[in-house]
């Protein structure tokens, strides 16, 4: 357990995960408030992406060579790392369900969750962990423009829905495709090449 | 070397000695880590040597205006430091280099440089002749117009010596600056010490012992937040006597053997002469 | 050596990155949420509108240069200098805002290619409002500043641009939940246009400017204090400006968004060629005059021989004045709602357009209801102009109104009607129903021109 605690501190897990937690209260208190259902559905959108923005800061260490010279095989310590804080941000939006009415459906929020997240562990690889969050806050900023209620999904042609698939319903099979294919190809660059420095 | 000297610092003359501390406390976090001190420093090239904890960073910082003293009194320049609110006009006579030297990574070596003497209020119209100079003694020239971050180890501690002795200080505190410096550029450093040492009072902390029997003028040796020893490196070499003590050189043992009898007197309250 | 400061800190700070990506950013959504912009006014109010994503991501920026001391761990060297921190953030605070600044008109230099008529009417009342919003962006980056410095994490910035964005997309629902529009709506950093849409020919008073300024200047002002002060105490000082902003602001604040918004007489003023016969626009639209001169002039050479007396000079108006009144006997009145849309017309186009009705704008009392629509009135205005110009109405290409419209069998057959009558009795037709439209009188106008012919 020791060695596992000192990794998760070491990746400013605490954090994060305060951040997180923060998210998921703010979420429920604006539930409590918000009854409109389109804006719960955007609501649930931006704790999501808050949840997952916050994961950027824990995807480096503080050294960059002394993480790279350590004996530990890394790839899929990096890919456990993203997969299993990503299930932790949804569990925690998830549970907000457990003291209230649900913002948006599970499903939703692992679609985004998922994606948001493949985003962020690509964003680490390219652009390096701190500044992660760039990417999936400025694709969401860009969509959010037809996000209800500020405005509507575009439901053709697909690369438009590919393009929005933060904001679709939760049965667009393309979006689902979208937000599976970015979790994946963050997760395996990331895996593969680690944070930029 | 010519060095600007202001009016102001002309005329500041009064004073005893350039750093003087009667009973310092100064606190670490919760630990005091000097506790006690009783020290005079004047111009010259002063080597301060003590193991690990011994609160060498902390006086260091300390008489860096970085912390404030808990108890006793710190005179820098002729100025108390305890409990003054206004240390505008010291600060600008003060050269530091942090243990930890912190830097902006995107500035070049030269704005970098540039920046801090602007921090330290030096007049516009001396600043890029000083910024080259002080870029010229620790032989950073040629990387003036690089950015930080593509300098190794041993340029950042160049580049941070650089930063101290912008503004020709009349204190000079350089906390570890030989760390990561190859065998060369040692020797430069060393031969850059005893040319500050001529007009500035110039504290160096170092574990390095031979840095110290080399370069400095002068030699103080704390432990535990205390003054053990003060004297002329030649008196440091022969404090060993008939002692072996442990050490490759005459300085390291008399280092040692030093040490080990202050601490068998522990006990008891010892300042060394 | 203030100004040497400030270019190394534009050249080597994130100001001049994240001003590009905020202007990338801002320029992509201007151009894909719209169809081009038809005026200048209407870029502006939208530019303002959008704020709502631009005014975010400058708050993170800030808060990602605020917490720079502290990721470079220079502040215990920062500590034993003597420059006061006021005056050391002075020159990144400068560099950041211009940054802002020059985000915010980078953008809307960009998104001007976006527009259909670059030389078209610039009204002044853009100037504030462009101001206002780069007076946002440059409280939103010194806002971050000081949230990165008192919160010098890697959390903030992220986490800054999600709750900014948050904020600003639920609040208003909050704020709007017992008053439709209130004038509150003002104190934030986006805009909402007019509501009944009329971007282009409305401004903003300037009690809504002046009070808008006054509280953008205060959050501006308690960024920058909060960011260069060093003492707690004088922390708290630092939030006085935002209460005295909100306190002179609040109550200066126009009670509804509908009072803020104004009409630009300006935009509706009507400009002529210096030559005659005149024609002359109204100034929004200004841009189009070398278009219409052409047509216009045709329009008055084929009244003059088909129709006279002819009118004299052409007026072209804006299309939201409908008229009841009488109509001046000597202008040749028309309504161009046909210029917003984005269609190209050909100066066929323009002249068939402009003969409709014999030249006289369609009169409001005229219009019908949903329940019986004005057919048979505007077939009746299509007529007059195809039999004005000797033409077809199936060649004729009129859009709104026009021959494709439903009005369009009705008025052919009209038409043919009318051409079987005796040439006298055709013009004395056509006469009668200018006159009747000069005035608005009541009255079955395709019954007046067809009559017993049918």
């Amino acid at each position: 357990m020791r060695p596992l605690a000192l990794y998760l501190r070491s990746r400013a897990v605490p954090a994060t995960a305060t951040a997180v937690l923060v998210c998921a209260v703010a979420l429920w208190a604006i539930g409590l408030v918000v009854d409109h259902p389109q804006s719960r559905v955007l609501v649930a959108l931006l704790a999501a992406l808050a949840g997952t923005a916050a994961l950027g800061q824990g995807l480096a260490g503080a050294d960059h060579d002394l993480d790279r010279a350590s004996a530990i095989a890394w790839p899929p310590r990096r890919a456990a790392h993203v997969i299993v804080a990503g299930a932790a941000v949804v569990g925690l939006l998830a549970a907000t369900a457990l003291v209230g009415e649900q913002m948006a459906g599970t499903g939703q929020i692992a679609r985004n969750v998922a994606g948001l997240a493949g985003l962020v562990a690509l964003g680490a690889a390219v652009v390096g962990a701190d500044r992660a969050p760039l990417l999936p806050v400025i694709w969401t900023v860009l969509v959010l423009r037809y996000a209800p209620p500020m405005g509507e999904p575009p439901t053709r042609p697909t690369y438009k829905v590919m393009l929005t698939w933060m904001v679709q319903p939760i049965d667009t099979r393309a979006a689902t495709v979208a937000a599976a294919i970015l979790a994946v190809a963050g997760t395996l660059s990331y895996a593969v090449l680690g944070s930029r420095r | 070397m010519v060095r600007a000297v202001s009016a102001a610092e002309t005329a500041a003359t009064t004073y005893a000695s350039a750093i003087h501390a009667e009973g310092l406390r100064v606190r670490a976090g919760r630990r005091m880590a000097v506790d006690g001190l009783d020290l005079s420093m004047d111009t010259g090239v002063h080597g301060l040597l003590g193991p690990n904890g011994a609160g060498k960073t902390t006086l260091v910082r300390s008489i860096a205006t970085v912390l404030r003293p808990a108890g006793g009194t710190l005179t820098v320049l002729g100025e108390k430091v305890n409990g003054r609110i206004d240390l505008r006009g010291l600060r600008r006579q003060i050269g530091y280099l942090p243990q930890e030297f912190g830097f902006y990574r995107r500035f070049t070596v030269r704005e970098f440089i540039e920046y801090i003497s602007w921090l330290k209020e030096m007049p516009a119209a001396e600043t890029p002749g000083a910024v080259q100079r002080a870029i010229e003694r620790v032989g950073l020239a040629d990387r003036a117009d690089h950015r930080m971050k593509t300098l190794s180890g041993g340029m950042v501690r160049r580049a941070g010596i650089a930063q101290a002795i912008v503004n020709d200080p009349r204190i000079l505190l350089l906390d570890e600056p030989t760390a990561g410096l190859d065998p060369d550029q040692r020797m430069q450093f060393r031969a850059l010490l005893r040319q500050l040492g001529t007009d500035t009072c110039v504290l160096v902390s170092t574990h390095l012992v031979e840095d110290v029997a080399a370069a400095c003028t002068d030699v103080v040796l704390i432990d535990n937040g205390r003054l053990v020893f003060q004297g002329v490196p030649a008196d440091l070499a022969a404090a060993a006597g008939e002692d072996a003590g442990a050490g490759d050189s005459a300085a390291e043992r008399g280092y040692s053997a030093i040490l080990r009898r202050h601490r068998e007197t522990a006990s008891s309250p010892e300042t060394a002469s | 050596m203030g100004a040497r400061i400030l270019r190394i800190e534009l050249r080597r700070s994130v100001a001049l990155g994240a001003a590009a990506l905020i202007a990338a950013v801002g320029v992509f959504v201007l151009f894909a949420s719209n169809p081009p912009y038809g005026f200048w006014m209407e870029l502006v109010i939208f530019q303002r509108d959008i704020l709502q994503l631009t005014w975010p991501l400058a708050l993170a920026a800030g808060a990602w240069q605020g917490i720079r001391e502290r990721r470079s761990r220079i502040e215990e060297l920062l500590a034993t200098t003597p420059r006061p921190r006021w005056q050391r953030v002075l020159p990144i605070a400068t560099a950041m805002a211009i940054a802002a600044v020059a985000a915010y008109l980078v953008m809307l230099a960009g998104a001007a290619a976006h527009l259909r008529h670059l030389d078209g009417y610039f009204s002044l009342g853009a100037i504030p409002l462009i101001a206002l919003g780069a007076l946002a962006m440059v409280g939103a980056i010194w806002l971050g500043l000081a949230i990165g410095r008192l919160l010098p994490s890697p959390l903030t910035a992220p986490m800054l641009a999600v709750i900014g964005f948050f904020s600003l997309a639920v609040s208003p629902m909050i704020v709007a939940q017992d008053s439709r529009d209130p004038g509150t709506f003002l104190l934030f950093p986006y805009l909402q246009g007019p509501r009944d849409g009329g971007f282009a020919l409305q401004m903003l008073s300037a009690r809504a400017n002046l009070s808008q300024a006054l509280w953008f200047a205060a959050v501006a002002a308690t960024g920058l204090a909060l960011f260069a002060t060093s003492r707690p105490s004088t922390r708290v000082a630092a939030v006085l400006p935002l209460l005295l902003g909100a306190a002179v602001a609040v109550p200066a604040m126009p009670s509804t968004l509908s009072v803020a918004w104004i009409q630009d007489r300006r935009a509706t003023e009507v400009v002529c060629t210096d030559d005659e016969p005149e024609v002359c626009i109204t100034r929004l639209h200004s841009h189009a005059l070398d278009q219409v001169r052409g047509p216009a002039r045709q329009a008055l050479a084929v009244l003059a021989a088909k129709l006279p007396p002819a009118p004299t000079r052409v007026v072209v108006q804006t299309a939201d004045k409908g008229p009841e009144d009488p109509q001046p006997r000597d202008t040749l009145a028309v309504r161009i709602s046909f210029f917003e849309d984005g269609v190209e017309y050909t100066s066929e186009d323009l002249l068939f357009l402009m003969l409709i009705g014999a030249g006289v704008p369609p009169c409001a009392n005229l219009m019908g209801t949903r329940e019986k629509p004005e057919t048979e009135y505007l077939a009746a205005r299509l007529v007059v102009a195809a039999w004005l110009l000797d033409r077809d109405l199936a060649a004729a290409q009129g859009r709104d109104e026009g021959p494709e419209g439903p009005e369009g069998p009705l008025a052919r057959e009209a038409l043919t009607a009318v051409r079987g009558l005796a040439a006298d009795e055709q013009r004395a037709r056509v006469t009668a129903f200018r006159d009747a439209e000069r005035t608005c009188a009541e009255g079955d106008r395709l019954d007046m021109l067809t009559g017993a012919a049918r």
